[in-house]
């Protein structure tokens, strides 16, 4: 089965300093993935170096596979397969939720198979506030839309960058729970965060990123601590 | 759902403009700014049209209505004359309120344009006439600022040019979208602006031709400030960085390198004032010689071969009148005199001219006035064409009226004779016509060219800055 994402030997040198360091990664359909480290230690770097966001100056190597298409070579193409969900939402302020998928889908060139306002409802954002526009929602809200916008792409992988980060515990409760959707979907989700008590609710596989490198991580539920956590931030899990 | 990406960008940045107000607003002040310009220079081209009829109208009924008369009474009576305005004056007047545009013809000396409101304004007036050219290069890049200096960089701190970046929308698209956006409405008040002027002139010699140039040299000038804003937009981080630094784009091009280029050409190719101009012309005209002196030796020597001419020894004895042939040879040396000084004034206007040329990169705002100005006949060139027009006539009718003094009138009854009327009614007094813009052709060529590169540098900032997110 083709991988819906496979990285392999990613670095990715900025500012004189090793930020990646031959990293692999990679993730199947229906998988979830989450991406633990400290601050700095690269993890939205890894975002953007899969959606090909980087500034001039930032030399980077190895290879990115989305769906199979080099994300180089075929960029459209392999952004097409792919949904991306930014710590700070990105929706305009002056339009509504409908008007904030149709618009981001038109850009996309993509047809919705059902009308908006379903995808809407299926994350559980309140139909009174589909007209409204987004400059009145709470960030949660925001982050419905954009998984809206993810679910009406038809994206086969979904990138989320610390989805939980200013999200209240039943905000976070919802989101986790559409990260699942998402899942039984058949899609396949990369999370990087610093939540790890949610990551171990929803992922599949728990990675720490590290000295430019991603390590598995095993954590055990029951026997988590405040130190324990300390010490896998540090690396002497 | 089947919208261009750079469509739909560029409606999407029209409606955040409609749902903030102020960049709504701010066209419609615009707007009403580029009407009330068009109406008070539709007025200001009104006045100056009536000006030059009246005095063209009174100056030829009073010119034919002269009675018999000696020829040079005749020659101090004068004659006026009008540069001939085209209809694109009402929105480009050019140099013409500082220039004049109505000179007096009369023996012996080469007047300069009269009617020139600039040096006749109160303080207050000194202020320039708000015109639509002025609107275009002024105002209408300062009102783009304001309006869109936000366009790309609060997509940036939004996220959402990241997520539409990572959405898969490519640069281009995004930077094409958004100068689509800021140029379109300033694309169709200029078009609008063309179209009312050019059903409103279409009758006027090469309306289509000046209109045309005038019209490609705004829409590059804006296309190039649209770039700019979208470029420096994408290049700033912050917001208040992006209007800082594209309002010291707008200070530099339109305000301080056109007038320090001015200033500069000023100080290296100075002119003379015209007072000390005809000082220095009334010393050389008494080196040349004194027709009122009896031993001034040019004089003498001109009289010596006109009486070898003709076989006599005394003027008296002559068969034409001697003080004609006196005016007519007077008149030579005059008019030598003077055009020798105004051919020294243009000089130095073309070293200026020429200074400013080279350096007409710098201020595509100027460029794009010098178009304004050629294309509406109201540029250096052009006026340098009417005044060389006028001097022209000028010349011809003098001496024609001392040809007639020499021809018509009797020596020994040189001060009591009138010449009938029928000789200054049938008077050669050429039409003066509004030069062709090709005597503009230089500027236009260096601005056009100047206003092409203004294209180009924003699209070469664009592909500079678009990589950053």
């Amino acid at each position: 089965m083709t991988a819906l994402l496979s990285i392999e030997q990613l670095s990715l040198r900025f500012a004189g300093r090793n930020i990646l360091q031959q990293l692999a990664l990679t993730l199947h359909a229906g998988e979830v993935v989450s991406v633990l480290g400290s601050n700095g230690a690269g993890k939205s770097t890894l975002l953007k170096s899969i959606l090909g966001l980087h500034d001039a100056g930032v030399d980077q190597s190895g290879q990115i596979l989305i769906a199979g298409l080099d994300i180089q070579e075929a960029r459209p193409q392999a952004l097409a397969q792919l949904a991306y969900v930014p710590e700070q939402p990105a929706v305009y302020g002056h339009l509504s939720a409908i008007e904030n998928i149709g618009y981001f889908l038109r850009l996309a060139a993509v047809t919705p198979t059902m009308e908006i306002s379903a995808y809407l409802d299926m994350v559980g954002l309140p139909a009174h506030a589909w007209p409204r526009p987004c400059s009145e929602y709470s960030k949660g809200m925001k982050q419905k839309v954009m998984l809206a916008l993810a679910l009406a792409k038809q994206a086969k992988l979904l990138l989320l960058d610390e989805p939980n980060s200013g999200l209240d515990p039943q905000a976070t409760e919802e989101l986790n729970q559409l990260i699942m959707q998402c899942k039984n979907k058949g899609m396949g989700v990369l999370v990087v965060t610093h939540d790890v008590l949610s990551a171990m609710a929803f992922s599949d596989r728990l990675l720490m990123l590290a000295n430019g490198q991603l390590q598995p991580v095993l954590l055990d539920q029951s026997r988590l601590t405040l130190d324990s956590l300390k010490q896998l931030y540090q690396g002497q899990a | 759902m089947n919208a261009s990406p750079v469509w739909t960008i560029a409606c999407n940045e029209w409606r955040r403009w409609w749902h903030a107000r102020v960049p709504a607003l701010l066209l419609v002040v615009l707007l009403g700014l580029w009407g009330l310009a068009a109406l008070a220079a539709h007025h200001h081209w009104q006045d100056h049209a009536r000006t030059v009829a009246d005095v063209t109208q009174r100056s030829q009924h009073d010119w034919q209505s002269q009675p018999d008369r000696h020829p040079h009474r005749v020659s101090h009576f004068g004659d006026f004359v009008a540069k001939p305005l085209h209809p694109l004056t009402v929105i480009e007047p050019g140099i013409l309120d500082q220039s004049g545009h109505l000179v007096y013809l009369e023996a012996h000396r080469l007047n300069s344009a009269n009617f020139n409101p600039a040096t006749e304004a109160t303080s207050l007036g000194r202020f320039p006439l708000m015109t639509p050219g002025m609107i275009v290069q002024w105002w209408m890049p300062l009102f783009l600022i304001m309006i869109a200096y936000a366009t790309v960089t609060a997509e940036k701190l939004a996220g959402t040019l990241a997520y539409m970046r990572g959405n898969g929308t490519a640069v281009w698209q995004i930077a094409t979208g958004k100068w689509l956006a800021l140029f379109l409405p300033f694309l169709l008040l200029l078009c609008l602006q063309g179209v009312l002027v050019g059903l409103w002139s279409w009758h006027s010699d090469q309306t289509m031709l000046r209109l045309g140039l005038m019209l490609l040299a705004q829409v590059l000038y804006m296309a190039g400030w649209c770039g700019l804003v979208v470029a420096v937009s994408w290049w700033s981080r912050q917001l208040h960085a992006a209007l800082l630094t594209l309002l010291l784009c707008w200070v530099c091009v339109c305000i301080i390198f056109p007038r320090g280029l001015a200033n500069l050409a000023q100080v290296l190719h100075p002119t003379q004032p015209r007072t000390e101009a005809e000082y220095h012309a009334e010393i050389k005209l008494k080196t040349l010689g004194d027709s009122h002196h009896p031993n001034d030796p040019h004089f003498a020597t001109f009289k010596a071969q006109i009486l070898k001419q003709y076989g006599v020894s005394r003027t008296e004895d002559l068969p034409v009148n001697y003080n004609g042939l006196l005016m007519q040879e007077g008149e030579r040396l005059t008019t030598a005199v003077y055009r020798e000084q105004q051919a020294l004034h243009d000089a130095q206007l073309a070293k200026q001219n020429g200074l400013i040329r080279h350096w007409l990169w710098l201020s595509p705002a100027l460029a794009m006035q010098y178009v304004q100005m050629a294309s509406s006949g109201n540029d250096l060139a052009h006026h340098q064409a009417f005044i060389r027009q006028a001097e022209v006539r000028r010349y011809q009718l003098i001496q024609y009226l001392n040809q007639i003094h020499t021809f018509k009138v009797n020596l020994a009854e040189d001060k009591d004779t009138r010449v009938d009327a029928a000789f200054w009614q049938n008077a050669p007094r050429p039409t003066v016509s509004l030069a062709e813009i090709d005597v503009s052709r230089t500027p236009l060529l260096a601005s056009l060219l100047v206003l092409l590169g203004w294209i180009v540098l924003p699209c070469a900032l664009l592909y500079k800055v678009s990589k950053r997110t």
